[in-house]
């Protein structure tokens, strides 16, 4: 632990010289592992993504680094993500809680969130009597009820995760640890809406809807993937469903309260600058993540970790800065600043601006160009902009 | 300071928002999706709005708000209310930092 301390005081002497231009704040998404022991049918980590466990010098460097990245803003966010983010064990998590104590030390003050993005079949009552302690922040992946779960997300043996899983969400509710997870839409979950809304409101659990990307393991299981018509048909078919559902208990189905908050804004006279949410539509993912892998790998996002072409640099050697000035980065800035010259003439241009850079690079391998989901996006923005108008003359002739 | 709390203290608890261009107050919806959004963005204008008060005049005010109108929905905010599930999950994916609302 002193050697820690000592460790740190000297690096803490080194850094504190070549801060002149601060980034804002970013937050980690740290790749703790790329195993997992799952095998779901759409997972899009990268058969090249780095192998093993993050050590501890990958953990102390990027804990370090980017707490004195952070410094002004006085807290620093990390994700613990994956593959499955608990196979390295509680001893993991004890070493990053003792490391970020050490930090605060130094740093006096810094404030640390923690979350964790889990399959929640490793999740025992050890790892959640520690996350409890340690106001971890939980989200589990649940797609939809037992039978959508387990055709997508199963054990590497074939054999189903969902009795699992659910039991874990049960604990996590039971403990009020949170109820949100990561549902997935694809063929197999798309073709269930009614029944997975359903089962989702029953249990009160609060799912945000991701799209199956063509990537990783998907790229085996492309006839599961939606095309983005679809993707907007059954984002709608979702919507409804919950929109005009006012009885009891009332779930959050994310993004549409997100969306419905920045057609708002943008819809409004006095706009707020906060908006539009969203990490896809927010234009400024580059400026508030990095992805960290073990070995200490750098990437813009986890979507992109173990692909060359993003390699921004190593946590271990150089300052955040000089990652940050990377070719690579420099191009994600770019997009943000220059914008997609064919999305200037869209209506819903300021609320999605262009989307996210990894679905454009997926459907057109450039990252210069306009999310691949874009044809469903713009049919899900229109629809809800026209029901939430509706509603609201509604209510204001009634009123 | 004192001022700014006295004016507070009168401060309605009937709010208004902007919301898709038109000025509304929570109770004008029945939609129970929009007016919990509404809710939500009248304390996170109210948030932003007030942060240099005193945090006790602060806070009553917005207990006394969530008193009126989180009322209708206590089995949901047993676990939080909207914006204490979302900082519970999702604000950094969001790039909004929880500090900063």
């Amino acid at each position: 632990m002193f050697l820690i301390y000592l460790k740190m005081k000297k690096h803490n002497k080194s850094i504190k010289s070549n801060l002149q231009s601060k980034p804002s704040r970013l937050t980690v998404i740290v790749k703790t592992t790329h195993d997992c022991n799952l095998g779901c049918v759409y997972c899009y980590t990268n058969p090249n993504a780095e192998k093993g466990i993050m050590d501890s010098n990958d953990l102390f460097n990027m804990i370090n680094k980017i707490s004195e990245n952070n410094r002004e803003a006085g807290s620093s966010h990390l994700i613990w993500h994956g593959g499955e983010p608990l196979l390295p064990g509680i001893d993991f998590y004890k070493e990053i809680i003792n490391i970020q104590e050490n930090v605060k030390k130094i740093i006096k003050g810094h404030k640390y969130r923690n979350s964790i993005q889990t399959n929640g079949t490793l999740l025992n009552s050890e790892f959640l009597d520690f996350f409890q302690e340690q106001k971890f922040k939980i989200g589990l992946s649940l797609d939809g009820n037992e039978y959508t779960h387990n055709l997508n997300r199963h054990y590497k043996d074939g054999s189903t995760s969902f009795d699992d899983v659910f039991s874990a969400i049960t604990e996590l509710k039971k403990r009020k640890m949170g109820r949100g997870v990561i549902c997935v839409l694809n063929k197999n979950t798309a073709s269930n809406l009614k029944d997975i809304y359903r089962f989702f409101k029953e249990n009160e659990i609060y799912p945000q809807m991701n799209v199956q990307i063509p990537s990783g393991r998907a790229l085996d299981n492309k006839e599961l993937g939606l095309t983005p018509k679809e993707f907007g048909e059954s984002m709608i078919e979702l919507f409804d469903m919950w929109f005009y559902d006012n009885s009891k208990p009332i779930i959050e189905i994310d993004p549409f309260a997100d969306i419905i908050k920045n057609l708002s804004n943008y819809r409004n006279k006095n706009k707020d600058d906060e908006y539009p949410t969203g990490c896809s539509f927010r234009n400024n993912c580059a400026n508030s993540f990095i992805s960290v892998t073990p070995g200490g790998n750098v990437y813009p996002c986890g979507r992109f970790a173990g692909d060359s072409k993003f390699y921004m640099g190593n946590i271990n050697k150089g300052s955040i800065e000089e990652i940050l000035s990377s070719d690579v980065h420099q191009k994600f800035l770019k997009r943000h600043d220059e914008g997609i010259k064919s999305c200037k003439p869209c209506e819903y241009k300021p609320i999605c601006n262009s989307g996210c850079p990894d679905n454009a690079f997926l459907f057109h391998e450039n990252i210069l160009t306009k999310d691949g989901y874009c044809e469903g996006y713009k049919m899900l923005f229109k629809y809800i902009e026209n029901a939430v108008k509706k509603q609201i003359g509604v209510n204001m002739k009634n009123g | 300071m004192a001022e700014k709390n006295e004016k507070l203290k009168t401060k309605s608890l009937e709010k208004e928002v902007e919301f898709m261009g038109v000025k509304l107050k929570p109770n004008n919806l029945t939609n129970i999706h929009l007016k919990r959004i509404v809710v939500n963005m009248c304390e996170s204008d109210y948030k932003f709005r007030y942060k240099d008060y005193d945090d006790h005049e602060r806070t009553k005010w917005k207990d006394d708000f969530r008193k009126k109108y989180h009322e209708e929905y206590k089995e949901y905010s047993e676990y939080g209310d909207y914006s204490d599930w979302k900082n519970n999950r999702w604000d950094d994916y969001r790039c909004v930092h929880p500090d900063d609302q």
